[in-house]
């Protein structure tokens, strides 16, 4: 075993171990909106916050791991960078929680300003956050930037991005997975730098009192957060271009010019998305308003398009045999497509008005999370898990996609239809007016507990064989 | 005349001049007794049971800002408000009832059906003026108060939704009445001076704004991430040339 080896079976086991429980967190929250529990307010937005940074942290480091160690295929890969991240995230992840269980921070996943100042009941817990954010803000940054290195080494910035393809060449070529990984490494970089500036403001105001301007904040933090759970996607759909076609018997993929186009054009509207989080923000030009608008568009429809086609392109005729690895990546396309049109509606001006900040957000972000990218990566996951114990977990592969998919889908729907209802997102107990909170309530934790029930055994399937991995000599 | 020129006089003074609207935003007014110009006694929360309201202060032997002030809210807001009240309600320990029905009277409100008009009960006035940050002070030479002009939203569980001083443009007054009709109206703090970047600056003297450098701030990830990853391009270049 080599030590990419070592260190990306360290990665599952620490994003296997860590999923059950945020999962866990997230039953709690949908009982307690049901009124079959009775959380206090502050625990339940404590496990909110907690639940929404621990899955975004865990699927987003997990869909890096599994694009450093593909990478290997094409380039020469430091380890180095890859283990100062993880060392880093721990610590962040250590000094999240600590402030958010020891000091009651309960922000939500976001952090909005100012809510760091006062959602928290010790004041420490704000300084022991922005550290935390710090640590994981570096480390990701270092590791991004070592694959970037390593890409450039061997392929120049024209050519990792396949501006001679969009040329119309077809030589020297450059795989999707190298085209998808720049693109969405370029991208990523610049949300990280947002954060370290959006951090500096926040030390700023938190050493000398001196207030921020809170259209920049959100701007900032938006400009984080929203392309770093974009990007993240964008990593599962490169591991999906490099394992999927072989899952399948097939040719890898060609970089074909409309490919490259489409990434290309991700690289760049994907920075201007996120303006759909501030169409409530009247104080926005309204120029910006239009951009976001027009960018919700663009960023998904080229990547969405093109990869469904590859995809069902591949399996059609294919004689594919299903196991976890082909149908967890099959899957993700589809439900990749459904939560994307749910977000879509969504960003349109005239639609947000009505669902803004109703469940039908969660809805669709938990669509192309849970029932897309995660599967993504648990695709990554199983084929990894396999070429290194030979073990494809056949006699998992009924119980476990069928739970988590009839759980997955009765959990987001149950989510949608509330939201056509109106009721509200981050609310730990529903008014009454909009009762009918209560019953998708229950009925999505219900079909929640069965996603736990697939996950479980998954986990333990997962656990042991990346154990004896990283304890191999 | 007198009007005119106090009205001259104070519109000049501008928005940003005034009291932090969002520090008394949301703030809990206490449910003071009252007594109406009617003679039913009553208390402050009852008459926001139904609607909300639009509340403002007076003395009724103001010889200053007081009769300008009622007057140029009854011309901006009309006499018969619709789906919200309007509270007017004197301050002055002197007052008496008929002393606040004659000021109704002599701004032209014959019907009591239509304004609100009351008198505080005495004890209670100091926690109402505290909460609602209006200032008065007795000037014993000329026998009057000075005190401030001001009109304010409550909502029915009598919380302070808007509050502004003085005369300003009516437009602005209708603000206050869409925001007691239960209407979205936009608002926004105007910023300080303590705060270093920004996405607009005001210009105070015209009310005009434009982009600041708070807004570029945000091209700075972008740019730097190119200019990142030609800079290792070229040192990685380099590097195989040696
Ligand atoms: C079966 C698994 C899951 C359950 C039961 C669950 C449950 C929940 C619940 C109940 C909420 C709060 C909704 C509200 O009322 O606003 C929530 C929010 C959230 N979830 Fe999940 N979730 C699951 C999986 C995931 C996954 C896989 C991700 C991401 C990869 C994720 C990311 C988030 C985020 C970011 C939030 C928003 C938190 C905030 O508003 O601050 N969840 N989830």
């Amino acid at each position: 075993m080599t030590a990419l080896d070592r260190l990306t079976a360290t990665w599952i086991i620490t994003v296997s171990v860590v999923f059950p429980i945020a999962i866990l967190f997230g039953i709690l929250m949908r009982l307690n909106q049901a009124n079959v529990l009775e959380l206090s307010s502050l625990t339940f937005y404590s496990l909110m916050t907690a639940h929404g940074l621990l899955m975004v942290g865990i699927w987003f480091v997990m869909s890096m791991a599994g694009v450093s160690y593909l990478l290997q295929r094409y380039v020469n890969v430091q380890v180095w960078p890859a283990t100062v991240g993880y060392v880093l995230t721990l610590v962040g992840v250590g000094l999240l929680l600590a402030a958010i269980f020891g000091g009651d921070l309960h922000t939500g996943w976001y952090f909005l300003y100012p809510l760091p100042f006062y959602a928290r009941t010790s004041e420490w817990a704000t300084l022991v956050f922005l550290l935390s954010l710090g640590s994981l803000g570096i480390g990701w940054f270092i590791w991004s930037l070592g694959l970037l290195v390593a890409i450039l080494r061997r392929y120049p910035l024209t050519q990792a991005l396949a501006w001679q393809h969009l040329l119309g060449k077809s030589t020297p070529e450059t795989p999707p997975f190298i085209l998808i990984t720049t693109t969405t490494l370029l991208g990523l970089i610049p949300a990280f730098i947002a954060a370290v500036i959006l951090l500096g403001l926040f030390l700023i105001q938190y050493a000398s009192g001196a207030t921020q301007d809170a259209l920049l904040m959100k701007n900032l933090t938006f400009f984080f957060g929203h392309t770093l759970v974009n990007e993240m996607l964008y990593f599962g759909i490169a591991t999906l271009y490099e394992l999927f076609p072989a899952l399948a018997g097939k040719q890898p993929y060609k970089t074909k010019p409309f490919v490259a186009l489409a990434w290309n054009l991700v690289l760049v509207v994907v920075w201007t998305a996120y303006f759909h989080h501030l169409y409530m923000d009247f104080v926005q030009p309204t120029v910006v308003q239009y951009i976001g608008q027009l960018a919700s568009w663009i960023a998904p429809i080229p990547a969405v398009a093109v990869t469904t086609f590859s995809v069902l392109g591949t399996v059609y005729r294919s004689g594919m045999k299903w196991w976890l690895a082909p149908t967890f990546f099959f899957a993700g396309v589809m439900f990749w497509i459904i939560g994307g049109l749910g977000a879509i509606l969504d960003a349109i001006v005239a639609n947000n008005f009505v669902l803004h900040n109703t469940l039908w957000v969660p809805a669709h972000f938990h669509t192309y999370n849970l029932l897309g990218n995660v599967l993504f990566s648990l695709g990554f996951i199983t084929w990894f898990v396999r070429e290194k114990s030979g073990d494809d977990g056949s006699r998992l592969y009924r119980p476990v996609t069928t739970l988590y998919l009839l759980g997955g889908v009765g959990f987001v729907l149950a989510f949608y239809i509330a939201g056509s209802l109106s009721v509200m997102r981050r609310v730990d107990k529903y008014p009454a007016f909009v009762s009918d909170g209560h019953l998708w309530a229950l009925v999505g934790g219900l079909f929640a507990l069965l996603v736990l029930a697939a996950v479980v055994p998954f986990v333990i399937y997962v656990l042991r064989r990346c154990w004896r991995v990283v304890f191999s000599a | 005349m007198l009007a005119c020129s106090v009205f001259g006089l104070i519109s000049a003074i501008p928005l940003w001049a005034q009291l932090n609207e969002g520090h008394y935003y949301l703030r809990k007014i206490p449910d003071v007794r009252l007594v109406l110009a009617t003679g039913e006694q009553t208390t402050l929360y009852s008459l926001i049971r139904s609607h909300s309201i639009l509340l403002t202060l007076f003395s009724a032997r103001c010889g200053g800002l007081c009769s300008p002030y009622l007057l140029y809210l009854k011309q901006a807001i009309g006499t018969t408000p619709q789906g919200y009240a309007v509270v007017a309600l004197s301050f002055d320990p002197r007052d008496r009832l008929e002393d606040v029905r004659a000021t109704a009277q002599r701004l032209g409100f014959t019907d009591h059906s239509t304004w609100r008009w009351g008198l505080l009960l005495q004890e209670h006035v100091p926690r109402l003026l505290t909460a609602l940050g209006y200032s008065v002070h007795y000037d014993s030479t000329r026998r009057e108060f000075d005190h401030s002009i001001m009109l304010c939203v409550l909502d029915q569980r009598g919380n302070l939704l808007r509050r502004m001083e003085g005369f300003q443009d009516p437009v602005l007054v209708w603000d206050l009445v869409r925001e007691a009709r239960g209407e979205f109206v936009l608002s926004y703090p105007i910023p300080g001076t303590d705060v270093a970047l920004r996405c607009f600056e005001l210009d105070r003297e015209t009310g005009h704004w434009r982009l600041s450098w708070g807004m570029a701030l945000l091209l700075v990830p972008p740019i730097s991430s190119f200019a990142l990853a030609i800079t290792l391009q070229l040192l990685i270049g380099l590097r195989r040339r040696r």
